[in-house]
């Protein structure tokens, strides 16, 4: 599934980004990689961003951009 | 190699030991402009990067006896080249400038602070990780292993809390002995290679054979470079421009260049993917590694920014929110400042005005034309320009709250779905938010837009936006032709700004460059912070120091030459400096203009004169009205003469009562009522203006005057604002922005004017 897709509040671990070029690169600066355990912790209203926390930070991502973040359900640490 | 640092910091004080030079580099919001603030006290400049519009930050401490000049590096995630800020870091990083640099990192988001700190230490320079930000990762209950770090570094690795200092003197210790080898020896030269060893990623193959063969050819092609030439081989087969830069200057560097673009495609085929794609995957999987070696994460409790993030962005509280805060500080603008303005008005215009009449009169220049110039002319000039500094201190100083606190970041988030539709980012948002303060800065904040389709389009929006140099002009053209509804009609024209920037966001958005069309949005959003006061002072003093040096020449030089043009006649029987207004060389001036404004009601040599010198700068608008509708009534007026001091005790008073004014303000503050105190002294200027707009539209001076308030609001920028505009875009942007401005105020006006005389009563 994608990230878009998904709900709040459950751990992600992110397996394909389908993105290329300076978005993927973009995304993997900001710690958005292959492997990387993620969550979504809010939605903007409207339609608007999501938010991502990832490592001891949070990202704003764009319903588009999360499409492109490939994640499976993460359990456990 | 790039030259862009010039100041070679405090010079000249004998042969002291040299002053060794460290870049402060690191992610942006991990606080580094605090810790610089710490470091260097009030030893700082700012500049600009020569060439470049990013920001230069450099300041002077001591460590012992080695003095040490600071450079703060822009706030970047990598040295890829891919915006103004990382080329400057890089550039920096790789040249005679510096001799050390220190990464910031903050300690509650070590993984992704890691991998800059994996790039610039695989540059090899030598090195300290600081891990800033330690009493909120504590608090959050983060346990850094220091010693782990350090070792995967080689590098000493410092705590410190910028905000309160501690580890700011360890730090400083540390930086005065960074990277020397000998420490009575001579300093190292450019041609030695800096101690240390440069870290090692493993890029797996291929890629690791490919950089193998660039690299020993790069260290023989640049044997003097700085960086490590395994660094300089990464970067190479990542095309980073400033690197291929670097390296094509010189003699054979092209072909080398060329080798490594071809590297780069066989690695593309053999793996599906692009090498910088992959150095980023790999470097990223070691810098994970590495914090999860070395963090520890105690507690599971939600972090301060989680649960004031439940508010602020909260699905249904976070616009409303936003909105308050919008009006907040818009209160605070008007209300707070006000009482500010009005005494500086009061200073200059009363005791300062007398002081210089009476001084003049004692030398014999009395009544003279040069006591009008003196007085009118400069004096008049110099307060029309102080007149604002409360203004937009106070301005300046909310909104660097609120970009210090982590908001600004929030306000994006929950504002990018608005911008979308017209092609930009929530991004975009802060450049035009920040043009309602003024719009020169806004045109400078376009450069934290990643592309440059979104600066352009940002940057000919930002005119659009209400600066704050324009609310006096609504004001004073509110309290004439709309009295009692003051409040109502500055508000109405802030929201006829944002919706005349979105519909002309969307025009452009269709025209200007279709082919970068994109739909990609990805920030971060800090850590929430309670804002360092040196940090917000110093932001304010900056821009409050830079708007008095644009006033100092060009808003003063105007107020004069409008003055000159005021003295000069044409025509009548008036001489120099004492002629009637419309006798004068303004006056004819204008006149040529004027006939342009006639469809909109505004055919008067009066209207015209404003925008010709409100071109020059918006804050003259209501000096020139001032002084072309105040004109005869100056003439005229009986002056009741107190003595001088008198005065000057006044309005030491006044000063208090303006303190008191400010803070009685601050409760009353959400209800946004500007002006209406100062109508009275106007009243002979608001009977010139009114008559004048009566006859210059048939008897239809509300529609004239609703014209007027939307070519104040719609025509173009000031001279300044074009100017950064052509300094972030170059000529041809700025020329079809002003040409884009006056196209636009134009028809609105004709048309509101038009429908208006025709619909309304006049």
């Amino acid at each position: 599934m994608d990230l878009a897709s998904c709900r709040p509040g459950r751990p992600l671990r992110v397996v394909e980004l389908t993105a290329d070029g300076r978005e993927r690169r973009r995304l993997t600066e900001l710690g958005v990689h292959r492997g990387a355990v993620v969550e979504v912790v809010r939605r903007a209203p409207f339609g608007g961003p999501i938010a991502l926390r990832v490592g001891g930070g949070l990202l704003a991502l764009r319903p588009g951009n999360a499409r492109r973040v490939i994640v499976e359900e993460h359990d456990g640490g | 190699m790039a030259d862009v640092c010039h100041e070679p910091g405090p010079s000249g004080r004998g042969h002291r030991p040299e002053a060794r030079r460290v870049a402060l580099a690191g992610n942006p919001n991990v606080g580094k402009s605090s810790l610089f603030n710490r470091l260097t006290g009030s030893h700082q400049h700012v500049g600009n990067w020569p060439g470049k519009t990013v920001e230069r930050h450099w300041g002077t401490c001591r460590a012992g006896a080695v003095p040490l000049t600071l450079v703060d590096l822009p706030g970047t995630y990598s040295l890829a080249s891919s915006s103004p800020e990382e080329v400057v870091a890089e550039q920096v990083l790789c040249s005679d400038d510096v001799d050390a640099v220190a990464v910031v990192l903050d300690s509650t988001n070590l993984e992704r602070n890691l991998y800059l700190a994996a790039q610039v230490a695989e540059l090899g320079r030598p090195l300290v990780l600081v891990l800033n930000m330690t009493d909120v990762a504590e608090a959050d209950g983060f346990r850094i292993d220091g010693a782990a770090l350090g070792e995967a570094f080689s590098a000493p690795v410092v705590r410190t809390t910028g905000r309160s200092g501690a580890g700011v003197d360890e730090l400083i210790a540390v930086l005065g002995v960074l990277g020397r080898t000998e420490p009575e020896g001579p300093t190292v030269g450019p041609d030695t290679r800096a101690p240390g060893t440069p870290l090692s990623i493993d890029y797996g193959e291929p890629l690791e054979s490919e950089i193998a063969a660039l690299e020993d050819r790069l260290a023989r092609l640049l044997p003097t470079h700085h960086a490590a030439p395994r660094w300089l081989a990464v970067q190479l087969l990542e095309a980073d421009p400033v690197t291929i830069d670097d390296v094509m200057n010189v003699e054979g560097g092209a072909a080398v260049v060329a080798d490594a673009a071809r590297a780069a495609q066989r690695v593309l085929d053999a793996t599906g993917e692009e090498p910088a794609l992959l150095v980023a995957d790999r470097r990223f999987a070691w810098a994970n590694g590495l914090a999860r070696a070395s963090v520890e994460r105690r507690t599971t409790l939600r972090s301060r920014t989680e649960r004031l993030d439940d508010v602020l962005t909260n699905r249904w509280l976070g616009l409303p929110i936003f909105l308050a805060l919008m009006w907040l500080v818009f209160g605070l603008v008007t209300h707070v400042a006000g009482p500010f303005v009005d005494w500086i008005d009061g200073v200059v215009n009363g005791p300062v005005a007398a002081l210089a009449e009476a001084g003049l009169a004692a030398v014999g220049l009395g009544g003279t034309w040069f006591e009008a110039l003196v007085v009118d002319g400069v004096i008049g000039g110099v307060g029309s320009v102080l007149v604002f500094v409360p203004v937009l201190a106070v301005l300046y100083l909310a909104l660097g709250v609120l970009e210090d606190s982590g908001y600004m970041a929030r306000a994006a988030f929950l504002l990018d779905r608005v911008m979308r539709p017209i092609g930009l980012t929530g991004k975009s948002f802060l450049p035009l938010l920040l043009g309602f303060g003024c719009n020169v800065p806004g045109v400078y904040a376009t450069r934290v837009l990643d592309r440059r389709r979104d600066r352009i389009i940002t940057a000919l929006l930002v005119p659009f936006v209400s600066c704050a140099a324009r609310l006096p002009v609504y004001v004073l053209l509110a309290a004439v032709f709309f009295p009692g509804s003051q409040g109502t009609v500055v508000f109405s024209l802030y929201v006829a700004s944002i919706v005349a920037t979105l519909l002309i966001g969307g025009l452009l958005d269709r025209f200007v460059l279709r082919g970068e069309r994109t739909d990609s949005f990805i920030l971060e959003l800090p850590p929430y912070r309670r804002p360092s006061a040196a940090v917000l002072w110093a932001y304010v003093a900056q821009r409050v120091r830079s708007f008095l040096a644009r006033a100092g020449t060009v808003i003063f030089a105007c107020a004069l030459a409008v003055w000159f043009l005021l003295a000069i006649p044409v025509g009548g029987d008036g001489s120099f400096g004492q002629t009637d207004m419309d006798d004068s060389l303004f006056a004819a001036t204008a006149e040529v203009v004027a006939p342009v404004l006639a469809p909109a009601g505004l055919d008067s040599w009066q209207v015209a004169g404003t925008f010709v010198s409100g071109f020059v700068a918006k804050e003259v608008m209501v000096s020139t009205m001032e002084q072309a509708y105040g004109g005869e009534a100056t003439d005229t007026e009986v002056e009741e003469e107190p003595a001088p001091v008198d005065e000057l005790v006044d309005s030491g008073e006044g000063l208090l009562e303006a303190i008191a004014d400010a803070a009685r303000a601050v409760p009353g503050i959400v209800g946004l009522d500007v002006g209406g105190a100062d109508a009275d002294e106007d009243v002979d200027i608001a009977a010139a203006m009114r008559a004048d707009l009566e006859a210059t539209s048939d008897g239809h001076a509300t529609a004239a005057a609703v014209a007027f308030l939307a070519l104040v609001l719609l025509y173009v920028p000031c001279m300044a604002t074009v100017a950064a505009i052509r300094h972030e875009l170059g000529g041809r942007w700025a020329a079809i922005s002003i040409v884009l401005n006056l196209t636009v105020a134009w028809l609105v006006a004709v048309a509101l004017f038009q429908v208006g005389s025709t619909v309304g009563t006049g």
